[in-house]
């Protein structure tokens, strides 16, 4: 009897240890989606520079990061310049990986205590550590350690894009916004202008439809929140007001948007990325007319369309329903953890003064293909210079002045999962259009109450 | 040297097991711990470790959940179609590869790779097999006049898509615990049932079956155990969703979109817990099988 006693309680032992030992699975690609960046250049190790020779150097200043490849270059080298341009603080960046797995180490940092002075951070993540105290409020720190003509010169919409709950919760710092990628050779090939509106758009595509091209005139990422979002907010609805008491993601000027978008993939001259992932696949190997993507894809979309013999080009966002131009932001703010010390911080803020400096936004922004967070960085020569010689970058430059963010809120991330399966629901699913958006902003708003 | 059984003894050897007692009750044991507390704290932050006393309401939670009882259901699926097919597929390749000296260890280390590749490239290298317009798997079906499958987009697909892939990464580890097995089988049997006149069948059926069936047995504990866990290839096939339409959403990735995304702390360690309810329930039923069929010499 004991020995049956013993092995069964072996046998618990070891099924437990087996069902806890979960292979560490983190590693994902793909996963700066959500913020409209490619993700395509996924998870570097996390190798760090952690070279500690910060003793004599002044304070140390943890820097966390997801930015891996050429991007992840380009901030060593500020950072090396940051070091060397004064001898209070030592900023040591470390890659943490993809943004997933960045957040993931600040969660868990967060229970151990041991975050780093400050980190990129996603839309969505600010409302969360914001809601946890894990980051301050940066009100206080940038009037007493910012220049505050940097800080004007910001671009409205980038600093909002950083506010939660009236408060600056972070520092604008990569931001992209999404631009018209167009196949010059098609353009050429069908004699047809860069559209301006979505109705041209379609008449193209049908079009394209009736005369039996292959081709698709149109192409959206594999998720096309940002882009429907887009729509629904250039055709006049207020989709999530700023102040969260109001979500229109059900009434007619959203629903229109989508039944456009439902409609194109139907007939068959618009479609998402799917199982491509990013449409900068399809679209440099000349399957497609125009697609939507993220400026900070420029890099990746380069290589590839040269390689295929693609000549390409890009220009502002059509625009839907008569509205005004509208693009939304993506990519990334700088965020700064409670638990530093008032001299870390303030070397945080420092650090960011740094990199918002005009050449410095400038420099990131030529290096990655983001656009400057500020005005004095767009005009500044060297990225004039570039814009010349890039002509690739302008629209993103220019769309800076209409360029707007999404108010932020706790729960982001459940309502982007939830607007990820409405709309494969819609796609794919073909489930009708009015219902499924109506049900999506019930849920939205039940989101938004519980958390918020 | 044969020690007498006494407290110094007993001590002195727990001495020696101590680092990796501690190291197993830091990464395994206290973390098990926690994550049974947690799926009973009510409003936990985990943050701050603050929560307002025990609670059965994420159980609750969790049941009344759609989203998770599809998760239930899919594992189940995965589950029952892997872990079995994997096993005859693996034990077929074995056996052939027992019975030629020639080339076994290229084929052996070729079965072998997929378990040592990571599973993030093994997930990108099937997508483009998967893929509808350029997949290799479209073509050669396309060979046979059957029409492209969209693997990866249409929801039920995509299913059997995540399953035929695993099937393929676990043979090489099945495989490998198999071929040990059968070289611990003597020959002389065979010999002896050759000359009685027993058919390749016959072999198989009474000699091979029975005498390796220690090895099914523990082939067959680990892949329900570690298939229930299933979460790397339904991420990294489906590029960080879980699927077209949420169709292959798994208890883990379920567990995973709570903790991570919805911040459910709670609620997700329940999850984790039926998972272990569910895979104890399993392992026992197949102890008691175990006792009843497998033969130890």
């Amino acid at each position: 009897m004991n020995k049956k006693l013993l092995s069964f309680l072996m046998l618990i032992v070891v099924t437990v240890v087996l069902a806890a030992c979960n292979g560490d699975s983190g590693n994902s690609d793909g996963a700066g989606e959500e913020n409209g960046d490619t993700g395509e250049a996924s998870s570097g190790d996390t190798e760090g520079s952690e070279d500690g020779e910060a003793s004599d150097d002044g304070t140390e200043i943890t820097f966390w990061h997801a930015m891996s490849g050429p991007h992840q270059d380009a901030i060593t080298e500020l950072t090396d310049a940051f070091n060397e341009s004064q001898d209070d603080y030592t900023v040591v960046e470390q890659n943490q990986g993809d943004y997933e797995t960045l957040n993931q180490s600040i969660m868990a940092s967060g229970v151990s205590d041991d975050l780093p002075t400050l980190a990129q951070a996603t839309s969505s993540n600010i409302p969360d550590w914001a809601s946890n105290d894990l980051i301050v409020p940066l009100d206080d720190l940038l009037s007493e350690h910012f220049d505050p003509e940097i800080q004007e010169d910001i671009f409205q919409g980038f600093l909002e894009g950083a506010t939660y709950q009236d408060e600056i919760m972070a520092m604008p710092f990569s931001k992209s916004v999404r631009v018209l990628y167009v196949n010059d050779d098609i353009v050429e090939e069908l004699g047809v202008e860069v559209p301006e509106t979505w109705e041209e758009i379609q008449e193209i595509g049908s079009q394209m439809s009736e005369d039996g091209d292959e081709r698709f005139a149109m192409g959206l990422e594999a998720t096309v929140h940002m882009e429907l979002e887009t729509m629904a907010r250039q055709n006049g609805a207020e989709w999530i007001s700023d102040d969260l008491s109001t979500v229109d993601i059900g009434g007619e000027a959203a629903v229109e948007p989508m039944q456009f978008i439902a409609d194109g993939v139907e007939e068959g001259w618009m479609r998402t990325a799917g199982e491509d992932g990013f449409m900068s696949g399809p679209f440099s190997q000349g399957e497609i007319l125009f697609y939507i993507g993220s400026s900070a894809g420029l890099a990746h979309v380069a290589p590839a369309a040269e390689e295929n013999d693609v000549s390409w080009s890009t220009a502002e966002l059509p625009v839907y329903g008569g509205g005004d131009p509208l693009t939304l932001l993506a990519g990334n703010d700088l965020t700064v953890f409670s638990s530093a010390s008032d001299e870390e911080q303030q070397g945080a803020m420092a650090f960011m003064e740094f990199l918002l400096q005009p050449e410095n936004t400038a420099k990131w922004a030529m290096d990655t293909g983001y656009v400057p967070v500020t005005n004095a960085g767009v005009e500044s020569e060297d990225y004039q210079e570039y814009l010349e010689e890039n002509p690739r970058a302008e629209a993103a430059a220019l769309e800076t002045e209409y360029a707007t963010a999404s108010p932020l809120f706790v729960g982001s991330g459940e309502y982007w999962d939830l607007m990820t399966q409405a709309q494969d629901n819609m796609l794919i699913d073909g489930e009708d259009v009015q219902d499924t958006m109506q049900t999506l902003e019930e849920e939205t708003v039940q989101i938004i109450e519980e958390n918020n | 040297m044969q020690n007498k059984k006494t407290w110094k003894v007993t001590f002195r050897a727990f001495l020696y097991l101590l680092p990796m007692l501690i190291i197993i009750g830091v990464f395994n044991i206290y973390p098990i711990f926690k994550s049974f507390a947690m799926a009973f704290y009510e409003n936990y932050n985990m943050f701050s470790g603050e929560n307002d006393g025990y609670t059965l309401e994420n159980f609750n939670i969790l049941f009344s959940d759609e989203e998770f009882h599809e998760a239930l259901t899919n594992t189940f699926v995965y589950v029952l179609f892997v872990t079995p097919i994997s096993i005859i597929i693996s034990l077929f390749i074995a056996i052939m590869l027992n019975n030629i000296k020639f080339l076994r260890p290229v084929f052996q280390s070729i079965y072998f790779l997929p378990f040592v590749t990571s599973t993030v490239a093994i997930s990108i290298v099937w997508r483009w097999l998967y893929h509808s317009n350029y997949g290799l798997i479209n073509y050669f079906l396309g060979l046979f006049g059957i029409e492209s499958i969209n693997w990866l987009t249409s929801p039920d697909w995509a299913m059997p898509a995540a399953i035929i892939m695993s099937i393929w990464k676990s043979l090489g580890f099945n495989i490998l615990l198999f071929l040990v097995g059968l070289g611990t089988i003597s020959k002389t049997y065979y010999n002896a049932a050759k000359i009685d006149g027993a058919s390749t069948w016959q072999r198989f059926r009474n000699i091979t079956v029975p005498l390796l069936s220690p090895t099914i047995f523990l082939v067959s504990i680990i892949s329900f155990i570690n298939n229930f866990k299933v979460f790397d290839e339904i991420y990294a096939l489906f590029n960080g969703q879980p699927g077209p339409s949420n169709s292959t959403i798994t208890v883990v990735y379920y567990l995973y979109k709570k903790f991570y995304t919805e911040f459910d702390y709670s609620v997700a360690a329940a999850s984790g817990i039926v998972l272990f309810v569910i895979i104890l329930i399993f392992t026992l039923a197949q102890l008691w099988l175990n006792k009843r069929f497998v033969h130890y010499r």
